[in-house]
C-alpha cells in the first residue's frame, strides 16, 4: 500500500506554540483557530475510531472544555496535545457511559475511511481493507483499541498514552502488544479464509 | 535488537520486539514481511487523523472559544462577586446538586425559578440561582428543544443521559453557559458513583420540571420555582434522603393557572414519557419542536389552545410524533430528527398536544390523541 498520502507526523500547531498559547489564554480568535486546526483532526479521528457516534461534536465539546480550562494549563506543545487527548478520552468515556446498558465495546464508528480524505485510489484501497480491518479491530478489548488509537491517530507517546487512559506505562505496553498480536492473528485468519 | 519480554514468547512464535512496535506505531513500519498486515492496518487507522474540520468549523469554534476565554477572565479590578462565585463550584454544592440546579435553571430559566430565587441574599443557596439565571443565556430555541428532549430522557429513567444531552444542548450557545456545562460535567462524573438514590432524585426533580414547566411566570411561576427549589434542597440536604416529594403541584391543579394550559400538562400523576410536556407550546418558548421538522405528524399535535401557532401547524411539536423507533439511546444532534429515546412517540418537541393526558379536557386538538 502506498503511503504517499499518509501523513506520518503530527501537525505542528505553530512555530511558537508558546506565543499561540499565550494568545489563546487572552482570548485571541486566531490562536484558538490555530490550536483547533492543529489538533481537531487527530482528536476527531481518535473519537471516531473509538466508536463515538458524533465524533465531530464530541471533538468540539472537547475543545470547548479546553478553552474553559486553558488558564490552568502550562506546558509545551506535546503536553498540550496530551492534555487535549486526556479531555477527549474522558468525553469519550462519558459518552460511552451515557449509552448505558449497551455492551461496553463499541465498534469503530461507521466513519468510513473513505471520508478521511486522500485520493481516490487511496480510498479504493482503503475500502478493500477496511472491512476486515474493522472487524479485526473490533475484536480487541477497549483498552487495546484505546491505546492503539491514541498512539497511532493521536501520535502520543507511551507515557502520554498511559496518562490519557490512566494506566501505567507497562500496562499500555502490554495492551498495544497484545492488541497488535491479536490484530495480526485476526487478519491472518481472514486472509486464510478468503 | 531487544527482545520483548519472555511472557510473550510462548504466543505462537509471534513475538514482536518493542522496537518493531514502536516503529510500527510511530509510522515507520519495519520492512518486515511479518508485519506487513499490521503496517497496513496502522496506515488505515492513521487515516482517521485526517478528519480535519472545515475552515468554517474552525472559525466557528475559534470565535466561540475565544469569547468564552475572554468572558471567563476575571476583570482586572475587583472581580464581580457574581462572576467570582460562578467561577467556583457554586456554594460548594456537590456536583450533582450543582447540575440539578443548573439544569433546572436552563430548563426553567425563563419560567419561574428565577422568581423564587429573586431576592435571595448572598450566602443563601438561592442566591446562586439568582445570579446564575442572570448569567446564563437562555432562550436559544435549539437549546430549548434539546432540554425538552432531556426531560423526556429523564422520564424514561435515564437522568444521566439527560444530563449529557443537556450538555450537548449547551454547546455553541452562550459562553456563559460554559459554567453550567462545567457543573453538569462534574455531575455526570459524580453520577457514576452516586447510586440510584441520586438518580431518583434527579428524576424526581426533572420529572417535576417536565410536568410543570412552562406554566408561566407570575404567581404561578413563583410557585413553580419554589417547588423546584424545594426539591433541590431535598437533594442537597442528605444523600440518603428519599426522593423528596414535589411540593403541591402548583399550576395544573390550582385554579389560578390559565385554563388553556391545562391540557398541555401531562397530568402530574402520570410521570412517564407521555406526560413530558415541557414547553408545552403555551406561547412560551415558541414551539421548540420546530426543526425536528417531521413533515407528517399524524394529526399534528393538538398544541393546546392558546398556542399562538395556527392549529395543525406541523412544525409545532412535530418532534413529538416522530415515527422513528426509540432505538436512539444516543442523544441526538441538533437537527437530528430523532428525538432521543423517543419511545413514547411523543412528548418531545413542543411537547404539548401529544400528551394523552387523561384529564386533558382542553387540549383536545385533532389527532392529539395519539397514544404511545
Amino acid at each position: 500500500m502506498s503511503s504517499a498520502t499518509i501523513r506520518n507526523d503530527p501537525v505542528p500547531l505553530e512555530e511558537t506554540f508558546e506565543g499561540t498559547l499565550r494568545a489563546a489564554k487572552q482570548g485571541a480568535d486566531w490562536a484558538w483557530a490555530d490550536l483547533y486546526r492543529g489538533l481537531a483532526g487527530p482528536v476527531t479521528g481518535y473519537l471516531a475510531s473509538r466508536g463515538a457516534t458524533e465524533p465531530e461534536d464530541l471533538a468540539s465539546e472537547t475543545f470547548l472544555q479546553v478553552a474553559r480550562n486553558i488558564q490552568g494549563f502550562d506546558g509545551d506543545e506535546a503536553a498540550f496535545r496530551s492534555w487535549v487527548f486526556v479531555i477527549a478520552h474522558r468525553r469519550l468515556i462519558d459518552a460511552r457511559r451515557a449509552r448505558g446498558r449497551r455492551p461496553a465495546t463499541q465498534p469503530m464508528t461507521e466513519l468510513e475511511f473513505g471520508h478521511a480524505g486522500g485520493d481516490v485510489e487511496d480510498e479504493a484501497v482503503n475500502q478493500l481493507v477496511t472491512v476486515e480491518m474493522k472487524a479485526a479491530f473490533d475484536e480487541l478489548t477497549d483498552i487495546q483499541r484505546d491505546v492503539l488509537s491514541l498512539r497511532i491517530i493521536g501520535h502520543l507517546t507511551l507515557e502520554e498514552t498511559a496518562d490519557v487512559v490512566g494506566k501505567r506505562v507497562g500496562a499500555v505496553k502490554a495492551a498495544q502488544r497484545r492488541g497488535l498480536l491479536a490484530l495480526r492473528e485476526h487478519l491472518e485468519v481472514e486472509k486464510v479464509s478468503r | 535488537m531487544s527482545r520483548p519480554g519472555d511472557y510473550m514468547s510462548e504466543m505462537f512464535n509471534a513475538t514482536i520486539s518493542d522496537r518493531e512496535i514502536e516503529s510500527l506505531l510511530t509510522g515507520s513500519p519495519a520492512q518486515n514481511g511479518d508485519l506487513s498486515d499490521l503496517a497496513g492496518f496502522v496506515e488505515v487507522l492513521r487515516a482517521f487523523e485526517r478528519l480535519t474540520p472545515s475552515e468554517d468549523a474552525v472559525e466557528r469554534f475559534a470565535t466561540a472559544a475565544a469569547a468564552q476565554v475572554r468572558a471567563a477572565q476575571p476583570p482586572t479590578a475587583a472581580p464581580s462577586p457574581s462572576r467570582d462565585r460562578l467561577a467556583r463550584r457554586p456554594l460548594g454544592l456537590r456536583p450533582q446538586v450543582a447540575a440539578m440546579l443548573t439544569t433546572v435553571l436552563l430548563i426553567a430559566g425563563s419560567t419561574g425559578v428565577a422568581v423564587a430565587a429573586d431576592g435571595a441574599a448572598p450566602g443563601d443557596r438561592l442566591y446562586w440561582l439568582d445570579r446564575t439565571v442572570e448569567n446564563i443565556g437562555i432562550g436559544d430555541g435549539r437549546a430549548d428543544e434539546r432540554l425538552e428532549e432531556a426531560s423526556v430522557l429523564v422520564t424514561e429513567g435515564q437522568p444521566e443521559e439527560a444530563l449529557i444531552h443537556v450538555i450537548e444542548a449547551l454547546d455553541a450557545t452562550d459562553d456563559d453557559v460554559a459554567q453550567a456545562r462545567t457543573a453538569i460535567d462534574a455531575a455526570i462524573e459524580g453520577l457514576e458513583t452516586a447510586g440510584s438514590a441520586i438518580d431518583e432524585q434527579v428524576t424526581a426533580l426533572l420529572d417535576y420540571l417536565s410536568k410543570n414547566i412552562g406554566q408561566g411566570i407570575g404567581a404561578d411561576g413563583r410557585e413553580f420555582g419554589q417547588g423546584v427549589a424545594e426539591l433541590a434542597r431535598g437533594i442537597t440536604s442528605d444523600d440518603e434522603t428519599e426522593v423528596t416529594e414535589p411540593p403541591d403541584e402548583p399550576a395544573p391543579s390550582s385554579g389560578d393557572q390559565p385554563e388553556d394550559d391545562a391540557g398541555t400538562n401531562g397530568g402530574p400523576g402520570t410521570g412517564n414519557g407521555d406526560s413530558a410536556a415541557p414547553g408545552n407550546g403555551n406561547g412560551n418558548s415558541t414551539a421548540p419542536g420546530n426543526g425536528n421538522g417531521n413533515p407528517d405528524p399524524p394529526g399534528s399535535p393538538g398544541s393546546g389552545n392558546g398556542n399562538p401557532d395556527p392549529p395543525g401547524n406541523p412544525g409545532n411539536g412535530a418532534g413529538s410524533n416522530n415515527p422513528d423507533p426509540p432505538d436512539t439511546a444516543d442523544p441526538p444532534e441538533s437537527g437530528n430528527p430523532d428525538p432521543p429515546g423517543n419511545s413514547s412517540g411523543n412528548g418531545i418537541g413542543g411537547g404539548q398536544g401529544t400528551g394523552p393526558p387523561p384529564e386533558s379536557p382542553s387540549a383536545t386538538a385533532p389527532g392529539q390523541a395519539k397514544k404511545p
